[in-house]
């Protein structure tokens, strides 16, 4: 009955960034667990709602502004030290290598699209963003695996996603 | 009730705090008690706004324990976090005292609960 609760818990905490499960994670399911009234299967509406929200909200506010965003997403600049924990989780989080692709396709048309603004033929715009589309989000393992590993070292993590340095900071 | 300033939220938190450090659930239950069963914070408020008094130095994390196979991190008051409730505190006196002279209310304020 316990477990039960416990995993409803922890399956809560996904609203959460994995930055804020590796610090917080552990201490926020103790403190639901003892907030649990006894005999209970699930967290109540109540507190699963409060989780969830204030999941998001994390996610919502722990971003970097966005022009700073653009600039990593679309020119490969590097983030603040403030913000490496977020990219850390952006890398290795899941379809990094197509949100990056996506911002690389759009950039590159919009380039493209731009010099060539007085002669664009309709038609050529139909095939061409879709085809750029399909093949700029096709997966090449190697190159994606050696882009994260590229950023993470440039944001002072190790290749394999750990902190380098003594201290593990924020 | 929101004044400008301080969240009620924080305010109740660092308030909780000011006798010794508490970890989750016992700051959860001393917010009750102090706002007589009107304030219940959800483990996600209660993180969120932590995390915030942390950045801006005002609480920190004091130590951990292991209590029946849980982790519980205790949050103590930093000398930031106390001059900020001791500044706030008094703001809300000064604010307290004038509200009682432009409403006409006099004699003893009517203070709740039953400890100081």
């Amino acid at each position: 009955m316990n477990a039960r609760y416990e995993r409803h818990c922890r399956r809560l905490l996904r609203a959460y960034p994995p930055r804020f499960r590796e610090r917080h994670g552990e201490e926020l399911v103790g403190t639901m667990l003892d907030a649990a009234a006894p005999g209970r299967d699930r967290p109540p509406v109540r507190d699963v709602w409060d989780v969830i929200r204030s999941g998001l909200l994390f996610r919502l506010r722990d971003r970097p502004p966005v022009h700073r965003w653009l600039a990593y997403r679309l020119l490969g600049a590097g983030l603040p030290e403030r913000w490496r924990w977020w990219v850390r989780d952006d890398v290795l989080g899941r379809g990094h290598a197509l949100r990056s692709h996506v911002g690389n396709v759009a950039l590159m048309s919009l380039v493209l699209f731009a010099l060539n603004l007085p002669s664009i033929d309709p038609g050529w715009l139909l095939t061409y963003v879709p085809a750029t589309l399909v093949i700029g989000m096709i997966p090449i393992p190697p190159l994606n695996r050696a882009e994260r590993r590229r950023i993470l070292t440039k944001h002072g993590f190790t290749p394999d996603s750990r902190a380098r340095g003594v201290r593990e900071t924020r | 009730m929101k004044l400008s300033g301080m969240r009620e939220q924080s305010y109740l938190i660092l308030l909780a705090l000011a006798p010794a450090p508490l970890y989750g659930y016992g700051i959860i239950a001393a917010v009750r008690e102090l706002s007589d069963d009107r304030v219940r914070l959800g483990a996600g408020t209660l993180y969120g706004a932590l995390d915030r008094l942390a950045s801006d130095g005002l609480v920190a994390a004091d130590r951990d324990e292991v209590v029946g196979g849980r982790l519980r991190r205790y949050h103590r008051l930093t000398g930031a976090g106390r001059a900020a409730l001791v500044a706030e505190t008094e703001r809300l006196a000064d604010l307290h005292a004038r509200a009682r002279r432009l409403l006409g209310i006099t004699g003893p304020a009517r203070l709740g609960g039953a400890t100081a």
